[in-house]
C-alpha cells in the first residue's frame, strides 16, 4: 500500500515539475524545477529496489549536473529578461506530433501484455550494492573502462573549448608586445650609428 | 501493488513532455535541460524492467547513461559558453552559422 501511494505521489509530482520546467519563462526557477523533478526520480527509483542508483541520482544528477547548468545560466543569460519569446514558431505542430506520439506509445504499452505488478519485495539479490560492484568489475568491465574513458576525454574537451580564446588572444598580445618593443630597439640602435 | 503498465505510461510522458521542450523552446540551455528529462525517463523504465525481470543488469546500464550524460553535460555546456562569446545570444534560432 506505501508502495503505490509513494509511486502515485512522486509520479504525479514529476510530471507536474517537468510541465513547469518546460512552461516557466524564468529559466533559473526552470533549473529548480528541473532539480525537484530529478529528486522525484531518485525517490521513485527507491520504490523500485535501486537504492544504489537513487543515491547515485541524487549525487550526479541534483548535485553535480543541475549545480552546472546553473552556472551556464549565470555565465549566458540575462535572467530578468522576460519579453523575448520563449516558443518557436513550431510550437502547436510539434505538441500535436508528441502527442500523437504519447498515445502511440501508450496504446502499445496497454495491449502488449505488461500486465504484472510490481510488488512489494522481489527477488533481486539482497546484497544489491556488493552485486553491482562486482558486474562491473567482471562482467561489464569492458563498458566500464570504455565509460571512464570517455568521461575524461569529454572533460579535456570541455576545458578546451571553454579556454580556447582567452589563450589564443593572450599569445598574439604577448607577441606583438615583444615584437614591436625589439623593432622599436633597432631603431634606436640604428639612430645612435647614424649620430 | 503496481502495475507494471503504470510505470512505463509515467516515463512515456516524462520522455513526451521532454521531447515537446527540445522541439519548441528557444533558450540552449532549456533544451539541454530537456535532453536530461528523456535521458531520466528512459532511466526511469530501464530500472521498472530490471526490478520486473528480477535482473540486476537494467540498473548497470543505467549506471553507465548517466556517466554518459554527465560527460555530455560537461561538453554540452562548454560549447553553449563558447557560442555565447562568440555571438552575445543562446537563442537557438540564431545558431545557423553551419547551414549550407
Amino acid at each position: 500500500m506505501g508502495h503505490a501511494v509513494a509511486f502515485y505521489v512522486f509520479g504525479i509530482l514529476a510530471v507536474a515539475l517537468a510541465l513547469a520546467t518546460i512552461l516557466h519563462k524564468n529559466i533559473f526557477k526552470s533549473a529548480t524545477f528541473m532539480a525537484g523533478m530529478l529528486f522525484c526520480l531518485a525517490a521513485l527509483f527507491i520504490t523500485l529496489d535501486a537504492e544504489f542508483l537513487a543515491v547515485v541520482q541524487v549525487l550526479v544528477y541534483i548535485g553535480a549536473i543541475t549545480m552546472l547548468i546553473v552556472f551556464a545560466i549565470m555565465l549566458t543569460t540575462r535572467i530578468n529578461d522576460e519579453t523575448r519569446q520563449k516558443f518557436n514558431s513550431q510550437l502547436w505542430i510539434s505538441s500535436l506530433a508528441t502527442l500523437g506520439f504519447l498515445s502511440l506509445i501508450i496504446s502499445v504499452v496497454l495491449r502488449g501484455g505488461w500486465g504484472g505488478v510490481v510488488t512489494e519485495s522481489g527477488s533481486l539479490p539482497p546484497d544489491m550494492l556488493g552485486a553491482i560492484g562486482t558486474a562491473l568489475l567482471s562482467d561489464f568491465i569492458l563498458a566500464f573502462d570504455v565509460v571512464s574513458i570517455l568521461l575524461l576525454v569529454a572533460l579535456i574537451g570541455a576545458l578546451h573549448i571553454a579556454k580556447q580564446d582567452d589563450r589564443k588572444l593572450y599569445v598574439q598580445e604577448s607577441f606583438v608586445d615583444d615584437e614591436s618593443s625589439a623593432v622599436k630597439n633597432h631603431v634606436k640602435e640604428t639612430e645612435e650609428m647614424h649620430v | 501493488m503496481v502495475p507494471i503498465s503504470h510505470y512505463l505510461i509515467l516515463t512515456a510522458i516524462l520522455f513526451t513532455l521532454g521531447v515537446i521542450g527540445v522541439l519548441t523552446r528557444r533558450n540552449a540551455i532549456i533544451v539541454f535541460m530537456c535532453i536530461e528529462l528523456m535521458l531520466n525517463s528512459v532511466n526511469l523504465s530501464m530500472v521498472v524492467f530490471a526490478r520486473f525481470l528480477d535482473s540486476m543488469d537494467g540498473q548497470i546500464a543505467v549506471f553507465l547513461i548517466m556517466t554518459v550524460a554527465a560527460a555530455e553535460v560537461a561538453v554540452g555546456l562548454a560549447l553553449i559558453v563558447a557560442i555565447y562569446r562568440k555571438k552575445e545570444s543562446i537563442n537557438i534560432d540564431e545558431m545557423h552559422i553551419m547551414q549550407g
